[in-house]
């Protein structure tokens, strides 16, 4: 009786209110037509897609598009290295962009504080198209930045060991600026009063920071996390294709799935097949974001996603 | 009031989101999208001009209208694939120089044109051998028209003219790859500052195949042969593919070519043309090469004219399979083919404007108009259109009759004997992935000479078994022979 009347309050509030409810309808509609629609397109994953025919007349082909990911000798190659990859990028990328955080909240002069933040914002916006042209001016044999200041003439896009590195530190300079904003919105936004109580305490800085301000990143650090997590299986096309100039000799450390898949299909036109592995990938990332946050969940339940 | 606004707003939204495109344009005449790769630079305004001359005419003549879609060449197949899920695209051109008409009937993306062809008219069926319909065709049905082009090429290379002059190089003398070696040093000794030898384009040393082995074999992607045999092999075993990789990995060794030559996105012509570098291979045919780039030689013939079974007719035109109007469609690609007013105002652009016919009836360039400034390209790119033997001669041609010169030229070409095989690999396609990469990981490599086959072949001969490659090509093998011995 009374949930009843509960939903009959609730259709009241509707009705009282229908001019603001109308004004979502715009963004609802997009929301379903762009987000949700699309996702009954993931059927051609299981289906041998035939263009004539379409996604629905398309013949049922069960899990076979999926094999091809897991059919060949460069199965565990592509997923070690999109796993590995990408969990060096969180870690270094967390690590980085919270120090960096923290340095700048301690920047008190304004100006160069907002000049700092425009800097470092520079390299996320630009595109890796681009990034891989500035790669090539350090890195070049004969004209490269490096092998001039070092003398040398080291061959980097022939040589495989250099390139996990040459990665870390090139997703490191493009992503920091942009993750170190959020934590730095989240720096500020710590209670000052913290931070007052711990100076009259007797905290050095580094106390400050050990005891209150990372304490204050932890919920925007799990968050992060998680939502990094969720595309561990994904990789940034751009940074293992583009910046290594797609070299053959490379193809060891730079061979991602979204690489093989590319490479792959690029000729065969498979529509089946790519829907498969991005299906693949979402359904991975979704079930290592489920358990990510189950653990939050039992270790500190507050910062939990849900 | 706010309350009536907000309802204004939310009703004015909802209804933007709703009204369909389709309402805003409405037209009695057919319009059928025709969709080129770009070989040069156009000019919006240019293209407008031109498709409105282009819709005055067919309009007229055909009751159908054109939408010239001009797609940059490095993203024109993936552009095409796309929009070829819908009915965006109506008459196209596509690439076959990998194999790609096997995957495009397979995947049901064109459609078939063996009926229409029949009742199309006598100048359209004239038009084509008998060679280029096979290189249309796959089990007895058309799928597309080929461009009127001459088959394959030879092997030669570009030198650049201020020093083959300063060197007393006699480039046409050249006909060997011992000869081009010969002045390579020679060049290298006298300007150690620049680069000696570049790959004809990015990481690829050569286009052409002339000079290497056959390959394509059964539009498979993964067989090739020695030039003359029909003994299938992998690329990497073939005796063409290790005498070439031989000279290269010598030259890279000496210092001769780029040591960026795997990470390199320059055009060698380009370089070559600038004198920031002296030599590049090129595959080349009726097209004088070194007026195409200025400042070069060309030396003679390093190989002879040969074409792999995928190089006849490796640009075709068809129409999508999801094609609204396939009708209008194969009127349009119909007319590229015979209608020379039409062709020519889609390649050469609008006479006056984009060109002019001199005394001699020959097309050139307007006064102070060059290949850099022109603003319909279509001039300078003749090569994406369908039939350059229906325009009108260029001033700059060395021929005066180009059908009589390109069937010259196709009769001294040597055509691959597996030409017209086909191999179905349509249930392979995990093992043509498989092959790809691992023929993307060491080919460039090889043939730049960045690294020593000899080093790496028992490598790829390993990765090669793994993925069940001699299996493969023993059946593939198996079924050539059965299709040389019904031939």
């Amino acid at each position: 009786m009374k949930q009843k009347t509960k939903k009959k309050a609730g259709w009241k509030s509707v009705f009282r209110h229908w001019e603001l409810y109308a004004m979502m309808v715009p963004g609802l509609i997009y929301l379903i037509v762009n987000n949700y629609i699309p996702m009954a397109g993931l059927v051609v994953a299981f289906k041998n897609y035939n263009y004539k025919e379409g996604i629905w007349g398309s013949a049922w082909c069960g899990l076979k598009n999926f094999k091809f990911l897991f059919n060949t000798r460069d199965a565990g190659l592509m997923i070690r290295n999109t796993l590995g990859y990408n969990l060096i990028f969180i870690i270094t990328g967390t690590v980085f962009a919270i120090i960096v955080a923290i340095v700048l909240n301690e920047i008190r002069a304004s100006l160069p504080k907002k000049i700092y933040q425009i800097f470092i914002l520079i390299p996320y916006l630009i595109s890796m198209v681009v990034v891989s042209y500035i790669a090539f001016a350090f890195l070049s044999t004969d004209a490269g930045f490096i092998n001039k200041a070092m003398g040398t003439r080291t061959n980097w896009y022939m040589t495989p060991k250099y390139w996990p590195a040459i990665f870390v530190i090139i997703n490191l300079w493009k992503s920091f600026g942009y993750n170190s904003i959020i934590y730095y919105a989240t720096v500020i936004g710590i209670d000052s009063s913290l931070y007052e109580a711990a100076v009259v305490d007797g905290a050095s800085r580094w106390q400050r920071i050990w005891h209150v301000t990372l304490p204050g990143l932890r919920p925007t650090i799990i968050t992060m996390t998680l939502l990094a997590i969720g595309r561990v299986f994904y990789s940034d096309f751009g940074l293992f294709y583009q910046v290594p100039q797609n070299s053959g000799l490379l193809y060891d450390v730079t061979t991602t799935i979204d690489v093989y898949v590319y490479k792959g299909l690029m000729l065969l036109n498979d529509v089946g097949r790519s829907a498969a592995a991005g299906f693949f990938q979402s359904i991975c990332g979704f079930i290592l974001v489920l358990t990510a946050n189950l653990v939050v969940n039992k270790v500190d339940k507050d910062n939990a996603l849900f | 009031m706010k309350k009536a606004m907000a309802g204004i707003l939310a009703a004015a939204m909802t209804m933007g989101t709703m009204i369909p495109a389709a309402a805003v344009s409405a037209s009695d005449v057919t319009t059928v999208s025709l969709w080129i790769p770009t070989l040069a630079s156009y000019t919006d305004d240019a293209v407008a001009s031109v498709e409105e001359a282009i819709n005055a005419y067919m309009s007229e003549k055909y009751g159908v209208q054109i939408d010239l879609q001009y797609i940059e060449i490095g993203n024109f197949e993936k552009a095409v694939n796309l929009a070829m899920t819908t009915d965006e695209v109506d008459v196209t051109c596509y690439f076959t120089d990998d194999g790609q008409l096997s995957t495009y009937v397979a995947n049901g993306q064109l459609l078939d044109i063996t009926d229409y062809f029949e009742g199309a008219s006598d100048a359209l069926k004239e038009t084509f051998t008998d060679a280029e319909i096979t290189a249309s065709s796959m089990n007895g049905r058309m799928y597309g028209l080929v461009r009127k082009y001459q088959y394959g090429g030879n092997e030669v290379a570009v030198l650049n003219k201020d020093i083959a002059e300063e060197l007393g190089i006699d480039a046409a003398s050249i006909t060997t790859m011992d000869q081009l070696e010969e002045v390579l040093y020679q060049a290298h000794e006298a300007h150690p500052e620049i680069y000696t030898m570049v790959p004809q384009s990015a990481a690829e040393m050569t286009w052409g195949w002339a000079a290497i082995c056959d390959r394509g074999i059964g539009l498979t992607g993964y067989a090739y042969a020695d030039w003359g045999t029909t003994e299938l092999k992998s690329l990497f075993e073939t005796d063409g593919f290790a005498e070439f990789c031989g000279y290269t990995n010598k030259w890279y060794n000496d210092g001769l070519i780029m040591a960026d030559a795997l990470s390199n996105t320059m055009e060698g012509s380009t370089m070559v043309t600038a004198g920031s570098a002296f030599c590049t291979l090129h595959n080349a045919d009726i097209d004088p090469l070194d007026k195409l780039y200025p400042n070069t030689v060309v030396t003679g013939e390093i190989a002879p004219p040969r074409a792999e079974s995928i190089a006849i007719g490796n640009l075709q035109y068809g129409i999508s399979a999801n094609s609204a109007h396939p009708d209008e469609s194969f009127t349009v690609l119909e007319a590229l083919y015979t209608d020379p007013e039409f062709a020519t105002l889609l390649s050469y652009g609008i006479e006056g404007e984009h060109y002019v016919l001199n005394d001699k009836g020959r097309a050139e360039y307007p006064e102070g108009m060059t290949a850099e400034n022109e603003p319909y390209g279509g001039f300078a790119a003749t090569a994406a259109y369908p039939d350059f033997l229906i325009l009108p001669v260029k001033e700059s041609a060395l021929y005066e009759d180009a059908k009589a010169t390109v069937e010259a030229w196709d009769e001294s070409v040597e055509v691959s004997p597996a030409f017209g095989f086909f191999y179905d690999t349509t249930e392979m396609t995990d093992f043509v992935t498989a092959y790809m990469n691992l023929q993307d990981k060491y080919m460039n490599a090889c043939m730049t000479g960045s690294v020593a086959l000899n080093d790496v072949l028992p490598q790829i001969k390993s990765e090669l078994e793994s993925i069940g490659f001699y299996e493969v090509l023993a059946d593939t093998q198996a079924a050539l022979d059965e299709f040389l011995a019904n031939k």
